[in-house]
């Protein structure tokens, strides 16, 4: 976290003076940091996938990014996609998805609850289903951090975007933030990235569950930013300058 | 259409076409924009509302986006130098064959829309710096890029913003300007505040310096070279009403003198990115500021305050300096992480979209990036005729 955040505390950026004499430096001493803790890991090495591993890698390619590193925060961002992909983070809403979550305490079998019976079972359940609830938005939360830094970095030749589409089409999009904070187990429809691009064939309504669901519009239009980056990256110089209708 | 079609195919079909990809991805984002709750919409009223329920971040990381996504699209249909186009007329400078009036309309309404996304997105920026809640990110930075370029085109070439999104002058008869003309200088000073946190920034800043310079120089060989040229010169210098404001932006971007030897910056060690040496640094505690070579200078504006190389003494060692020690010892055995440069070489210099290519360490005095022939002058569009 200090790694993105060191430069805006006016405190830590002092602490550091004048060793590191700016506030990019003070952001650089801790993505040092944080690389020598992900190559260094008491418990794993770096290629050992982990969900808070993938968080940071996408954290330090963010600031990589920013140092004008661009290949540097690709490659990070890479180890993050292929994490992802061994965690099944693109499974997380599948029939079959894999449970129980690492970080959460067995979940119940049954369905999440509704809010007015939670008071009712002396809250065990409750908690254990808010804990599973929280888990899994977790993980898709994490997915599409992944995918929407994919999108924002990649560009057509050098730096190809990693993360398919079909992939993401497989996750819920991200509920709003008072729902995550709730741990509500809201339904807020999937990317349906076919139907996004081609609204004339209006194959399938867009649905992004009730609500604004500000989250899931984000990453609806970083999809469509992708493919115009691709778009214009791949592109001849020039568009023909007069119309010959076909 | 999925991705891998994407990057195989060239769109080499007119845009009006519903066969084109700008065609296609334009009415995609258009559906969405359109598709878009009222909570969601772009409006200031509806910015104050998410300034007050805290959510002001993603609902400006969703309108950055989807302005970035249009002005990125609309850059395509426009030419790189519309010296002889009297207005937009597609990306042909001038148009090849005279233009349908359909074309017309639409090479017209895709200009506009290139203009107000610009406009819109550092009105955006603006509100978010009121309200004290900016957002910041290298995505955030390339997308205020974009909108500092598209008004440095628009200062440049005045007549293809007709409307005045950007210019704040409008060329249609008895309407008023659609903006202030002062999101272009925004939009660079809101690069600069960020020159301090984000290395990126100072490239995004250094980018428009030479787009400027790039533009200023095209101009002035236009002008001197082709017969046409005074009547560029005369179609330029009719926009007075914001010359103040132009004399300003340029002056903001205008690069030092030309000196005889290219700048050339010497860092420590293997430069100032190298965690090996950001570590060591500070653990000895000495400075991570490059020092700039004697007789040189760094590349900069010349409203940018002097920065002076200060010598620190070695200060004492830190506190952390075993973690230190050890980090510096991890750092120095791996080699160096980063270096701080693209391993894929040139880098793009863009004039939007257009690229021209720029080759790392290119600094040659005169032909700096803009390819050769081209000689470097102090001439810069609306300097000379402000007196500036």
């Amino acid at each position: 976290m200090l790694t993105l955040t060191a430069r805006h505390v006016a405190p830590l950026i002092a602490h550091h003076a004048p060793a590191l004499p700016t506030s990019i430096a003070v952001s650089e001493f801790y993505a040092s940091a944080l690389k020598y803790r992900l190559k260094n890991d008491d418990e794993g090495s770096l290629l050992t996938p982990a969900l808070d591993k993938v968080q940071a890698l996408l954290m330090l390619s963010v600031h990589e990014w920013g140092q004008m590193r661009k290949s540097d925060a690709y490659m990070w961002l890479g180890f993050a996609i292929r994490m992802s992909g061994i965690m099944g983070l693109s499974w997380v809403d599948a029939d079959d998805a894999r449970t129980p979550a690492p970080y959460s305490p067995e979940p119940e079998p049954e369905e999440p609850l509704p809010y007015k019976r939670r008071k009712l079972d002396n809250g065990n359940a409750v908690k254990a289903a808010t804990a599973f609830t929280v888990e899994k938005e977790v993980r898709r939360r994490t997915f599409w951090a992944v995918f929407i830094l994919d999108r924002a970095v990649s560009s057509g030749r050098y730096f190809p975007s990693m993360v398919s589409s079909i992939d993401a089409n497989r996750v819920q999009l991200p509920s709003d933030e008072r729902g995550f904070m709730f741990g509500a187990d809201i339904k807020t429809g999937f990317l349906n990235s076919e139907s996004l691009l081609h609204p004339e064939r209006n194959c399938e309504p867009q649905q992004v569950g009730g609500g604004e669901r500000i989250l899931a519009h984000v990453v609806k239009a970083m999809e469509i930013w992708g493919q115009i980056q691709i778009w214009t990256e791949m592109l001849v110089p020039k568009l023909p300058a007069t119309y010959e209708p076909r | 259409m999925n991705r891998a079609d994407l990057r195989t195919r060239v769109d080499n079909v007119h845009p009006m076409s519903p066969n084109s990809t700008y065609y296609k991805l334009s009415a995609a984002l258009e559906a969405f924009v359109d598709s878009l709750p009222h909570q969601l919409e772009f409006s200031s009223n509806t910015l104050q509302v998410h300034f007050s329920t805290r959510s002001s971040s993603s609902y400006a990381v969703l309108h950055v986006t989807l302005f970035l996504a249009r002005i990125t699209l609309e850059r395509r249909c426009l030419p790189d130098f519309p010296f002889m186009s009297p207005r937009a007329l597609g990306p042909m400078d001038p148009p090849g064959q005279q233009l349908s009036p359909e074309e017309d309309r639409f090479y017209s309404e895709s200009a506009e829309r290139y203009m107000l996304a610009s406009r819109d997105l550092v009105i955006l920026m603006s509100s978010l710096e009121e309200w004290n809640s900016q957002i910041e990110s290298p995505f955030i930075i390339s997308a205020i890029e974009r909108a500092a370029r598209s008004g440095l085109y628009a200062y440049s070439f005045p007549w293809m913003d007709t409307r005045g999104f950007m210019t704040g002058v409008s060329r249609t008869p008895e309407a008023e300007p659609m903006g202030t003309g002062e999101e272009t200088r925004k939009a660079i000073e809101f690069i600069n505040s960020l020159k301090q946190r984000w290395i990126y920034a100072k490239e995004s800043f250094t980018k428009c310096v030479e787009m400027q310079v790039c533009l200023s120089e095209r101009i002035e060989k236009f002008i001197q070279q082709d017969r046409n040229g005074g009547v560029l010169q005369e179609k330029i210098s009719k926009i007075l009403p914001n010359q103040d404001e132009r004399s300003r932006l340029f002056g903001m971007l205008m690069p030092p003198t030309p000196k005889p030897s290219a700048a050339v910056v010497v860092s420590h060690g293997r430069g100032p990115s190298s965690e090996v040496d950001i570590l060591l640094s500070a653990a000895s505690g000495a400075t991570q500021e490059p020092v700039v070579a004697a007789g040189t200078e760094r590349w900069m504006a010349v409203n940018t305050p002097a920065v002076s190389v200060q010598q620190q003494p070695a200060g004492p060692k830190s506190e952390e300096g075993g973690s230190l020690d050890a980090l510096a010892g991890f750092a120095a055995q791996q080699g160096k992480i980063g270096n701080g440069k693209d391993e894929y070489g040139s880098r793009d210099v863009k004039m939007g979209d257009a690229s021209v290519k720029k080759e790392e360490g290119q600094k040659e005095e005169g032909t700096r990036w803009i390819g050769p022939g081209i000689s470097t002058t102090n001439w810069a569009v609306g300097v000379n005729a402000s007196g500036c």
